[in-house]
């Protein structure tokens, strides 16, 4: 049996089904995973296969019909939805295809939002937010409006976002979807930069390459895990340091 | 800090969103706040000239029924613990002789008042002779009349001539309606009315702290039968049932801008939310709680209540400002400037950040409460149909309340006192449950609308329906607003034009002389007119082809503790016979009239709860005498708190001098002649002439404002109703981008785009119209029962087809003619871009 405070996420016999009767599709057809702390694991598959369906229900966006998920040991599914969003405001980061940020606010504005909703005096938060932007090689761009920066740009404001709460996991759905190669490629290299600073990170994508950025790649089809294995030696030992030596959570 | 900067750069992101809800908030704030502010002004208006008519006096001690009274009693009031002074004077009404018509001034006549306005002499000196006069200084340069002029003024004694010798500056009792005031000597002023001795009021000034209601009381006990002791703004109060149907009309057209402006704002509200789903949903998705996002959401309705507010008033001023000077044109007297009481801007303070907050509370709840997952999606969300039958459950239930309220104030179950303000709040909620209940029906509506109509509408049509049909809550809600749009209207409409053709009916079978002649127009605020000699009668009736002269009087008296006017009319056969008979067999009517009883006006009767037989207490000159009524009559002089008494009858009861009008009827084959000898007779002598059909022109002007009226609330419902639809179809047409896109690319032509935004218009306007006609037709028939029961005047109820149409044709036009910029956008999309829209 794991230690469950080395395990980020643990997911038991997880199950979301849309629609009924004809349109009946099983997104998560009872699912086990486990998560450890440290680890960048990027989940791959065909369309509708459940990747994204996992992401948000992992996020707490969504509702499983059966099955458990446990963040940092928290049972996340007997939250209610205030509790649910807290979890999100402090403990988990999330990055979206979309960048999904907010038009009318600044960078540095973005990123400090969830810290100023959480309460944290606004010198504060804009000072965490200046370090993430500096972080994401940005701070240059921190008062510019979403709109003036590229897609690239946008995304690594999104990923400074997440990261400014210091969250215990980073969630990202296709977070290079919408970039271009380079703008692609510059994106991961980032993410693979904060793993080895520690963050553990799951993240859904289309694209093999960037897939291979991970410490491991679990593949699902028809909402079953049909592979799931470790990449390079190097690498797996990271993650393995990590699962013997727990980082602190925030 | 940034969630307020956020909120600040979401108004500047969005400017024509901003700008429709302040605009929502600003129609109903200036709507209640102007009306508020009128009703304010006109009552107290007339309340505040009466009291400057008393000068400084707190009291008066005035004849029942008006007229001359013996000033000896002076000294003994004078003597009264607490009066300071208590000095006769004559004030009565008479005709100033300036051009075409003479105008009605208050002629008064006081040795002491003279001194009095001394103080205020603007030029000239004092009255010394009795052909001597004093003018108020902005009347007399209104008229153009100088100083050391000849004025004519028209009186029981005839036309008589007077130099000008001052001039006084128009305040206090100069002040009186807007400066129409003559000062005379005392011995001038009775032998102008004929007032040997006697004088009309006297007026009574306390000491400083002196208790009014126990010197009131003191003197009361001390004074002979048939005087009355009042405060002098108590006059005014006879106005107030004049006032009441025009203050009904304004309650309605405040409530109608309190609906209008909620749904405006409910509806650019809900496009916001609309628009700002997604934004929304990153914010959840980042932590920000469903009640943070309320609280943030509730305090922009709130920093635009407020805005709304401050901009409301300003509108609100300026629509007072026309507002009164309508009723100034509709009541005939000058109600000066606006007096700017707390109260309204109090109401106004309070309304436009609650307004704005009630409007936006629902969807700002909702809107937080979202499942973000869909919004970040881009996913239809689910809900809508809990949404729909939670609002038919609400519409429902406030339609089955006002139903109920409706039938408790038709049934007169609702006491009297809260009747006028039950029937503003009551229309209010029959339009609000309208408004729930449309999304429930539309799609019923929209199905038969798509049966009806399909096949003529091709494939833009079609596809039209469908986009409607996506958003059947919104479109619901839009088609809602127009059939509100409808029923105001044609409710209103209806009602309006029923009271104008009752009221021309009226004129028509009461008003049968050929010809009128009096000292002046009548006018509201005196209640009196001017008194014309009584030897003007042989006069008149000797001109040749003159059939017959009859006179007439109106004389303010109280009659069952309220004040009511009495219609002193010579009657024959023939005039008794055009009486507008409400209640009672027409020959025991005239009978009874020519007997001695009273015929009382339906509103009075129902203020007294009198019936044919009862006896009717009159206070007059003899004390209180009783008249037995023989008969209900419409009648809406005095808004129906009026009635008629043989002239031989009132002149025993309330012993007056003079003719306030009279009544020339030609024998039928001599009319035309007959009249240029009348106007003949009437330019002599300064007086003012009026034939039958420049009368009921008059009447029909009195009526053009009041068309002005309905007019207006048209055009505010109609400008809602297409504010709505702007909305609405923008919303559609930005949800539709990409397929618009779509169907760009592969088949449509910009033209076809267009038509198919302009039909979602023309099917949300078809589908108003059922409802929308029904609601109006029973809303204007429980109207016409309620101004029965409020007003006390049954007006027979007509269903115009020919209105009715019209009404469906504005409002199909106006849905088509809103649907152009939506439809334009729609058709100008650039294919490229709108294909990536997300």
């Amino acid at each position: 049996m794991t230690d469950s405070s080395r395990i980020a996420v643990e997911i038991r016999g997880l199950r979301k089904t849309f629609g009924s009767g004809v349109t009946r599709v099983d997104a998560l057809a009872g699912m086990d995973l486990d998560i450890p702390v440290g680890q960048f694991v990027a989940v791959m598959g065909p369309s509708g296969s459940g990747k994204s369906t996992l992401l948000h229900l992992v996020a707490g966006l969504d509702r499983p019909d059966a099955g458990g998920i446990r963040v940092s040991g928290q049972d996340i599914l007997t939250l209610s939805d205030d509790e649910l969003t807290l979890l999100r405001r402090r403990r988990l980061g999330l990055v979206f295809q979309a960048f999904n940020l907010l038009d009318a606010l600044t960078a540095t504005e973005n990123i400090s939002l969830p810290l100023v909703v959480d309460g944290v005096p606004e010198r504060d938060a804009q000072r965490r937010a200046e370090r993430a932007l500096e972080r994401v090689g940005l701070v240059q761009r921190g008062q510019h409006l979403p709109k003036e920066m590229s897609g690239g740009e946008q995304q690594r404001v999104a990923i400074a976002r997440a990261l400014a709460i210091e969250p215990m996991l980073l969630l990202a759905d296709e977070p290079t979807g919408n970039l271009d190669t380079h703008n692609g490629d510059q994106v991961m290299q980032l993410l693979r930069q904060v793993v080895n600073e520690g963050q553990t990170i799951l993240m859904v994508t289309h694209n093999p390459s960037h897939a291979a950025v991970a410490d491991r790649i679990v593949t699902l089809r028809d909402g079953h895990i049909i592979h799931d294995r470790l990449l390079g030696d190097e690498r797996a030992r990271v993650a393995h340091s990590a699962l013997e030596t727990p980082r602190a959570e925030s | 800090m940034m969630l307020r900067s956020y909120t600040y750069r979401e108004f500047i992101r969005r400017p024509g969103r901003t700008l429709l809800t302040l605009g929502g908030i600003v129609i109903g704030v200036a709507g209640v706040f102007a009306i508020a502010l009128t009703v304010h002004t006109t009552r107290n208006a007339y309340r505040q000239m009466f009291a400057d008519l008393a000068g400084r006096a707190e009291l008066e001690v005035v004849a029942d029924g008006g007229g001359g009274f013996d000033p000896e009693i002076a000294a003994g009031l004078a003597a009264v613990p607490g009066v300071r002074s208590a000095r006769p004077v004559v004030r009565m009404v008479a005709g100033f002789v300036s051009g075409s018509n003479p105008l009605g001034v208050m002629v008064v006549g006081a040795d002491a008042s003279a001194d009095d306005v001394l103080d205020r002499l603007v030029s000239g000196r004092r009255i010394e002779a009795d052909d001597e006069i004093l003018l108020v200084d902005n009347f007399a340069r209104s008229l153009h009349v100088a100083e050391q002029a000849t004025a004519r003024l028209v009186t029981p004694s005839g036309v008589k001539r007077f130099r000008v010798v001052g001039l006084v500056e128009p305040t206090g009792i100069a002040g009186f309606n807007g400066g129409a005031v003559v000062f005379v000597s005392l011995q001038a002023a009775r032998q102008l009315f004929k007032l040997s001795g006697q004088v009309t009021a006297i007026p009574i000034e306390l000491v400083p702290g002196a208790d009014a209601e126990a010197v009131r009381a003191t003197i009361a006990s001390q004074l002979p039968a048939g005087m009355l002791v009042r405060s002098p703004a108590a006059r005014g109060d006879l106005a107030q049932h004049s006032l009441l149907a025009a203050e009904q009309g304004l309650s309605a057209l405040s409530a109608v801008s309190v609906v209008a402006g909620a749904f405006v704002i409910l509806n650019s509200f809900l496009m916001s939310l609309g628009e700002r789903r997604r934004q929304l949903a990153i914010l959840r998705a980042i932590g920000v709680t469903s009640g943070q996002i309320t609280r943030l959401l509730l305090r922009e309705a709130l920093v635009l209540g407020v805005v709304g507010m401050i901009v409301g008033v300003a509108v609100g001023l300026v629509t007072s400002m026309l507002l009164v000077q309508g009723m100034e044109r509709l009541l005939g007297i000058e109600l000066r400037h606006l007096e700017l009481a707390p109260m309204p801007f109090v109401e106004a303070a309070l309304f436009g950040p609650v307004m704005a907050l009630l409007a936006t509370l629902a969807p700002s709840i909702r809107a937080a409460k979202r499942p973000p997952l869909a919004d970040l999606l881009g996913l239809q969300a689910k809900g809508s149909d809990s949404m729909v039958s939670k609002m038919s459950r609400l519409g429902l239930a406030v339609g089955i309340g006002s139903t109920i309220g409706v039938t408790a104030f038709v049934m007169g179950w609702i006491p009297r006192e809260a009747q006028k303000f039950l029937a503003t709040p009551l229309l209010c909620t029959f339009l609000i449950s309208g408004i729930l209940l449309m999304p429930t029906l539309y799609p019923r509506l929209a199905r038969v609308m798509r049966l009806l109509f399909g096949r003529l509408w091709g494939i833009e049509g079609r596809l039209a329906a469908r986009q409607l049909e996506r958003n059947a809550t919104r479109s619901g809600l839009t088609a809602a607003i127009l059939c509100v749009a409808l029923v105001i209207s044609i409710s209103m409409g209806q009602s309006i034009r029923n009271s104008i053709r009752d009221i021309e009916e009226w004129s028509e079978r009461t008003f049968t002389a050929d010809y009128m002649v009096r000292g002046c127009l009548p006018e509201l605020s005196y209640s009196i007119g001017v008194q014309l000699p009584e030897s003007m009668h042989d006069e008149l009736a000797a001109i040749k082809g003159v059939e017959k002269v009859h006179e007439l009087n109106l004389l303010q008296v109280k009659a069952g503790g309220e004040d009511v006017v009495v219609l002193a009319r010579s009657f024959d056969d023939r005039t008794a016979a055009t009486l507008d008979i409400a209640a009672g067999e027409r020959v025991a009517v005239i009978e009874g009239l020519f007997a001695g009883d009273a015929v009382v006006g339906t509103a009075l009767a129902q203020r007294l709860k009198l019936h044919i037989g009862d006896r009717l207490p009159l206070r007059t000159r003899k004390g209180e005498q009783h008249v037995r009524i023989a008969g209900e009559v419409t009648e809406y002089v005095a808004g129906g708190m009026a009635l008629y008494l043989e002239r031989k009858t009132a002149k025993r009861l309330f012993d007056f001098e003079g003719v306030d009008v009279y009544m020339v009827m030609a024998h039928k084959e001599s009319t035309l002649g007959v009249g240029e000898a009348v106007r003949a007779f009437c330019d002599s002598r300064g007086l003012m002439f009026q034939s039958n059909a420049q009368f009921r022109e008059r009447i029909r002007q009195m009526m053009g404002g009041i068309i002005g009226f309905l007019w207006l609330l048209m055009a505010v419902v109609f400008v809602v109703a297409s504010l709505g639809i702007v909305n609405t179809l923008t919303m559609n047409v930005m949800e539709q981008t990409r397929e618009i896109a779509v169907l760009r690319s592969v088949a449509m032509r910009r033209s076809q785009i267009r038509l198919m935004v302009l039909y979602q218009a023309l099917s949300l306007s078809l589908c108003s119209l059922p409802p929308g006609v029904a609601m109006g037709l029973l809303l204007a028939f429980l109207m016409n029962l309620s101004t029965h029961v409020l007003l006390g005047q049954p007006v027979e109820f007509h269903a115009e087809a020919g209105f009715v149409l019209g009404c469906c044709v504005a409002c199909l036009l106006i849905g088509w003619a809103a649907a152009w910029i939506p439809a334009r956008r729609a058709s100008r999309l650039e294919i490229v871009a709108a294909l990536q829209y997300e």
